[in-house]
């Protein structure tokens, strides 16, 4: 049996290990997120799911509002910019060479999404990434999740191998 | 400085296995045997008792160093284990939970319910392995938007 992911981390660092269960689009709301909206499916375990899980799939305006946010590219281009540090609206603009009021208009769909938060302090206001679900703790209850999966999947072919003690009968030797 | 965020979870993972609790309970009861499904790339020691503590200490190949400790605290044979259990990774914690097993029998089988209530915390990097993580999902979004991130 392969052992490709072992540990008991299943790191937040890595896309694939963050959110196993996706079905190929790694967006870092969670893939259980994406397949209850497109109807594929409980992927929860049968226990009640992840409060915070829970509260992601029962808003699914916010989760429209998300995927609104991320599908214009000058959007991703700020959020991608934020992920290395905050900016200012004006950083935010000038490689996109944009009005701040068109910058502004794409950070107020940011903000609605919940990815990013903004504060003025004088005349700048700040730019952050800011969104509880992309919180390196909520990310370690993921990979937490994700690892106890594999341990079990591992357990149950564990259990399915059979005892080397005893004879095959269907064995050629 | 603020200390790093914690965040208080439960997380319930179920699997049904066609053997009987008694089989599934010594898969975690014996040291070889956890050996093969829980830990690896890892030393490993174990003694399993009420009171009892287990240790892991290693890396997943291009990963980062771990330790896990567990002190056993309810040791019921074939029906039930609840357990402390401490991460850390890099040399800082990052989980810190109490680890319940249940083992039901369901017909000829066994229902395993492990419940996981834990404290989960931000590590000293949280900052850049959260902007590392996003940068590399926005690019796959992007991909599958078929459209590219702007500048």
């Amino acid at each position: 049996m392969a052992q490709e992911e072992c540990g008991p981390v299943g790191y937040p660092e890595t896309s694939e290990e963050q959110f196993p269960d996706s079905s190929g689009i790694h967006v870092p709301f969670g893939g259980a997120a994406i397949e209850r909206r497109h109807g594929e499916g409980e992927r929860l375990d049968a226990g009640s799911p992840a409060p915070i899980l829970n509260n992601m799939l029962n808003h699914e305006a916010s989760l429209d509002l998300l995927f609104q946010s991320l599908a214009d590219p000058a959007r991703r281009g700020m959020v991608e910019r934020l992920t290395r540090g905050p900016a200012s609206v004006s950083e935010l603009a000038a490689p996109l060479a944009m009005s701040l009021p068109a910058a502004m208009q794409h950070l107020r769909v940011l903000e609605a999404s919940g990815l990013v938060r903004t504060e003025k302090a004088g005349r700048v206001r700040t730019c952050r990434i800011d969104a509880e679900a992309l919180r390196t703790a909520e990310r370690w209850i993921a990979a937490r999740r994700a690892s106890w999966e594999r341990s079990l999947d591992r357990l149950g072919a564990f259990l399915d191998e059979p005892p080397p003690s005893s004879p095959d009968p269907g064995a050629d030797r | 400085m603020s200390p790093s965020p914690v965040a208080h979870e439960t997380i319930v993972v179920e699997r049904t296995y066609p053997h009987p609790p008694a089989r599934v309970f010594a898969a975690w009861a014996d040291p070889d045997s956890k050996r093969r499904w829980a830990v690896c790339h890892a030393e490993h020691e174990m003694d399993f008792r009420p009171g009892g503590v287990e240790r892991a200490r290693g890396a997943a190949p291009d990963g980062p160093a771990f330790e896990t400790e567990i002190r056993y605290h309810d040791i019921v044979p074939g029906r039930r284990i609840v357990y402390a259990y401490a991460l850390r990774v890099d040399g800082a914690a990052s989980a810190v939970a109490v680890v319940t097993a249940e083992f039901r029998a369901e017909g000829a089988g066994t229902r395993l319910v492990v419940t996981e209530q834990g404290a989960y915390l931000d590590g000293p990097d949280g900052a850049e392995r959260l902007g590392a993580g996003l940068r590399d999902a926005l690019e796959r979004l992007a991909a599958a938007l078929h459209a590219p991130v702007a500048a």
